[in-house]
């Protein structure tokens, strides 16, 4: 075995047995989305390691956890209250509009390209581009949060393609991410996806996408 | 486990992976005694694991499509989003101020040692522990204290009140030890 491979093994060892920490633990986490060798290296230590749980004892949990978990499962079917989607969907349109204004006003390097909506067209990010296109900015505009052990990840979409993560998104201010040169916005997809607190652990979108828009 | 139950469990992943309640009920009974009772150890308060029990399947019911089977059976993909889940708990200030109870530790060490597993109908895991048992006491109990209670490196020298790279190169040459004999 190389050092390198040496090195990884022994990583990924100390990642499945939880003694890997910190921000050494995170950079780890970061590595197994882009590297799928790394990732099935770890799968096999945690099937090894999982034979030790079973010296344990099952402890059945109290019946009213369940209760509490269905309680906290996203409402079944999407009932729309119809009367109350008027008014929002006017107060949004006139927000975009005064976004899109104040953004074209203040920022004429960047130009709205794009709206990022959800299914309800209730909550939107102004998407808008410089003018080479290498750097796309997003602006939240009547954005709820997201708890607090989850994250909103940012991904490109190219015809034809595999997800690019672009980063996470916060909802608090305009955050700015750099189009690598390789990539292309034409005809490419723009979506969120909800995903685990520090972003998606495979590489991939995991979550539902709560956002989505094609260019 | 075997290979059935496996199968069956994928099934209802995938089942999830659509939204299927029905299936993530049955998931929740089929599985829930074995997480519930790897949270219990790692944290030690009901409450808690509870607490961690219950955002863990939410977990799961959002991220169902992206457990991919050829990389591990589904108990052993929750087990993980558990254990994950325990180490940020554990990593908490206020985890921190509820110590380490020894006769509880003792208690769960000792599973190791436990017979039973000899009589477990999955080679594999048998042969684990009959790994486990080459290892020296020190390599074992750093081992254990790790997996079994999320204990860090420094945790397990406090612990042991054995110099941190002592601990580290314990777990690094069981690990290697281990690897090698379950042929991984």
């Amino acid at each position: 075995m190389s050092d390198k491979v040496q090195r990884d093994e022994a990583l990924a060892a100390e990642y499945a047995l939880g003694t890997l920490r910190g921000s050494a633990r995170l950079r780890f986490q970061r590595r197994l989305q882009a590297e799928p060798a790394l990732a099935a290296r770890v799968a096999h230590w945690q099937t090894l390691l999982a034979g030790l749980d079973l010296a344990q004892p099952p402890v059945t949990p109290p019946a009213t956890l369940w209760k509490k978990i269905v309680l906290s499962l996203p409402p079944q079917t999407r009932t729309a209250p119809k009367r109350r989607t008027l008014p929002w969907l006017a107060a949004a349109c006139v927000a975009l509009g005064l976004a899109l204004s104040a953004y074209w006003l203040r920022e004429p390097a960047m130009t709205p390209l794009a709206v990022l909506t959800d299914a309800q067209h209730s909550q939107q990010w102004v998407v808008s581009a410089s003018r080479r296109q290498d750097v796309i900015s997003l602006a939240p505009l009547q954005v709820s949060a997201v708890r607090a052990d989850q994250s909103l990840e940012l991904w490109l979409i190219p015809p034809g393609q595999a997800p690019v993560s672009l980063g996470l998104v916060t909802g608090s201010a305009p955050q700015q991410y750099p189009i690598e040169k390789q990539q292309s916005l034409v005809k490419a997809t723009l979506a969120i996806s909800l995903e685990p607190h520090g972003g998606s652990p495979t590489g991939r979108p995991t979550g539902p996408v709560l956002y989505s828009v094609n260019l | 486990m075997d290979a059935s139950q496996a199968e069956q469990q994928i099934a209802l992943i995938q089942a999830v992976a659509k939204s299927d309640r029905l299936a993530f009920e049955q998931l929740y009974r089929l599985t829930s005694p074995h997480l519930f009772a790897v949270a219990l150890r790692m944290l030690r308060q009901r409450a808690w694991a509870e607490e961690i029990l219950h955002e863990c399947y939410i977990t799961i019911w959002h991220n169902a499509a992206s457990f991919n089977s050829a990389l591990s059976s589904p108990l052993t993909w929750m087990t993980h989003i558990v254990r994950n889940r325990c180490i940020d708990w554990l990593r908490s200030g206020y985890a921190r101020q509820f110590n380490t109870d020894e006769t509880w530790l003792d208690e769960h060490s000792s599973a190791l040692d436990d017979t039973r597993i000899d009589e477990q109908c999955d080679p594999q895991v048998a042969r684990l522990h009959q790994c486990m048992k080459h290892l020296s006491s020190e390599q074992r109990q750093s081992i254990a204290l790790a997996y079994y209670q999320g204990l860090s490196h420094a945790d397990i020298a406090g612990w042991l009140q054995q110099p941190v790279g002592s601990v580290k190169s314990w777990i690094r040459r069981g690990m290697e030890h281990l690897r090698e004999c379950v042929g991984l």
